[in-house]
């Protein structure tokens, strides 16, 4: 194989890889999910953000296709990040999933209002967030 | 004039017609007796001479006594009059209280000894003269009341405040006009009887002013305490908001990550009953602890109400009442973004939260409005119950921290909390703040 093709074999499978950024401000947490997404196959974890506005030039520097994100962060909040996307047509199909500690329903109505389409419990629901993962770098976020 | 203001000249009017008329007769009577000879010629000047002399004599008797007796009257009288005239001389010369008549034409008639000192002049310059241009000569302030018509006009007393003399030494008097009659009744002046309440004002004074700076020292304190207690509420809530995000931050990421890793260990432990066992007891333990912590952490700070403001917050802890009883409660809030500030909004969120925890604790109710309406200058939180009501032994209770509580935060920012019954039972709280002072100035002590 001459290494201009094993390159772009190389570039197809990255595209191909789901791609996930991760907003959480919590270090030991953040270190903990991207240790367990590292071991889905064709997923790529584009990035962590820990406030509102390093997530969102994260955002505009690279598209994502699925977006993980925690309500409450040091700077800014979830919320007001998804606020920004929603008004954004550019982030229409990134896949938006809230994984925050804050699970009571007025959090659950608020965030579906704002697009987003899962919502997990941080605490309890993560091995529910990291089979919806697998599955989807499977079959494509379109699925 | 008739006979009855004159009694001599009108007996004596009487009496010689009444003489002349028996003269007449008793002559006429006699001189017929002469004339049936009951008697000779000579007898009949005799007879003439003492019925004459009987009649005039009778006349003139009767008349001196009827003179003595109306001269013994009079002298009666004149020795009334004199005595009244000397007492009352006595009661107007020896009292301290100004007296003085005026005329109709407010020109002074009388004045007493005490009133000619109040004016400062003598007798003879004080009388004829206008009272309102002596009593303003003498340093008056206030006695052009003094003049008032209705006393002549409509005869009624009236009583007004005056003060004279110069300033360093001025007397305040009460006065009381009454009108001065006439024997028909027509009002001939006015006599003003007044009286010295310039230490009585005083010390109405000394009193006004002591008790309207007690007044200043009492609002100056409430209002230092409620700066402070505003002060310790603050501070409070932002201790609790700090150890919320502490509890978020460590316990809550800590908890997470190591469920994180026990879901991961999980897999990993045998698979007899002992260890399944041990499992589902961690996981309990696990679930319970995380349950613990965000409740403390939301009953600590409402992390809704920073996030989502005070409309969201509501609706959080009103789903929370719902899964706590059986109360149903109906929530109405303004459709757009609602915007009163941070202070506020905490204020107002807690605030309901304290009526809530009261209508469960105490109210049994199975129903409960709750409405928020906020305009542009003012936001009113109406809380109605259906349940037993508030009586007011239970709301004066020295121990009702929880409403004073209610009212105290209320008054701080400029606004009220008011509690009446409702319609069909039941209590209502209504909350008004405005919506102008959410700037407050930090507590100084």
């Amino acid at each position: 194989m001459m290494p201009a093709q094993r390159d772009a074999s190389l570039l197809e499978q990255k595209q191909a890889a789901l791609r996930v950024m991760l907003v959480e401000d919590s270090h030991i947490i953040s270190d903990l999910i991207s240790e367990n997404l590292a071991r889905i196959p064709k997923l790529r974890l584009l990035g962590i953000a820990e406030t509102e506005t390093e997530a969102l030039s994260m955002l505009q520097e690279q598209p994502c296709d699925v977006l993980i994100l925690d309500i409450q962060l040091r700077q800014g909040n979830g919320i007001n990040l998804l606020r920004v996307l929603s008004a954004d047509p550019a982030y229409a199909k990134t896949l938006k999933i809230v994984l925050s500690n804050h699970v009571s329903g007025t959090y659950r109505r608020i965030c579906e209002q704002y697009g987003v389409q899962f919502f997990f419990d941080k605490t309890s629901e993560f091995p529910q967030l990291q089979m919806l993962l697998s599955r989807l770098s499977q079959t494509g976020i379109d699925s | 004039m008739d006979g009855q203001h004159r009694p001599g000249a009108h007996m004596l009017r009487r009496a010689l017609p009444l003489a002349l008329l028996a003269l007449a007769g008793v002559n006429w009577a006699l001189y017929r007796g002469a004339l049936h000879s009951l008697y000779s010629l000579s007898t009949l000047v005799f007879l003439l001479t003492l019925a004459d002399c009987l009649i005039l004599l009778l006349v003139f008797w009767q008349a001196a006594r009827l003179a003595d007796r109306a001269h013994q009257d009079l002298r009666h009288a004149t020795s009334g009059l004199s005595e009244t005239m000397s007492l009352l001389a006595a009661v107007s010369d020896s009292t301290a209280d100004p007296i003085f008549v005026r005329n109709r034409d407010g020109m002074l008639v009388f004045a007493n000894p005490a009133g000619l000192r109040m004016l400062g002049r003598s007798r003879e310059q004080a009388l004829g003269q206008p009272l309102g241009a002596l009593l303003g000569g003498a340093g008056g302030v206030g006695h052009e009341a003094l003049d008032d018509s209705r006393v002549v006009q409509e005869k009624v007393s009236l009583t007004v405040e005056h003060s004279v003399g110069p300033s360093e030494t001025r007397r305040t008097f009460a006065t009381t006009m009454s009108p001065w009659l006439g024997p028909d009744g027509e009002a001939l002046g006015v006599v003003c009887i007044s009286t010295d309440i310039s230490s009585r004002k005083e010390a109405e004074d000394t009193l006004r002013a002591r008790e309207s700076r007690l007044e200043e020292i009492v609002s100056r304190r409430t209002a230092t305490l409620r700066r402070l207690a505003d002060h310790l509420e603050t501070v409070r809530e932002e201790e609790k908001r700090a150890i919320a995000r502490e509890l978020h931050d460590d316990m809550g990421a800590s908890l997470t990550s190591l469920s994180m890793h026990m879901e991961g260990a999980y897999p990993l432990l045998p698979s007899d009953t002992q260890w399944t066992e041990r499992k589902a007891k961690i996981q309990n333990l696990l679930r319970s602890l995380v349950t613990t912590t965000r409740r403390m952490q939301t009953e600590l700070r409402p992390t809704m109400l920073d996030l989502f403001g005070i409309k969201a917050a509501i609706h959080e802890l009103i789903d929370d009442f719902r899964q706590r009883g059986n109360i149903e409660y109906d929530l109405s809030l303004p459709d757009e973004d609602i915007a009163i500030g941070h202070k506020l909004e905490i204020t107002v969120y807690r605030m309901l939260q304290e009526i809530l925890n009261n209508v469960v604790k105490h109210a049994q109710a199975t129903h409960v409005d709750i409405i928020l309406d906020v305009d542009e200058d003012r936001v009113a939180l109406t809380v109605r119950d259906n349940g037993i009501g508030l009586s007011p032994e239970s709301r004066d209770r020295p121990n009702a921290y929880g409403l004073r509580g209610l009212q105290e935060r209320a008054a701080f920012l400029g606004g009220t909390v008011s509690f009446s019954k409702g319609r069909n039972g039941g209590t209502v709280v209504a909350v008004q703040l405005p919506l102008t002072n959410d700037q407050v100035d930090p507590v100084s002590l």
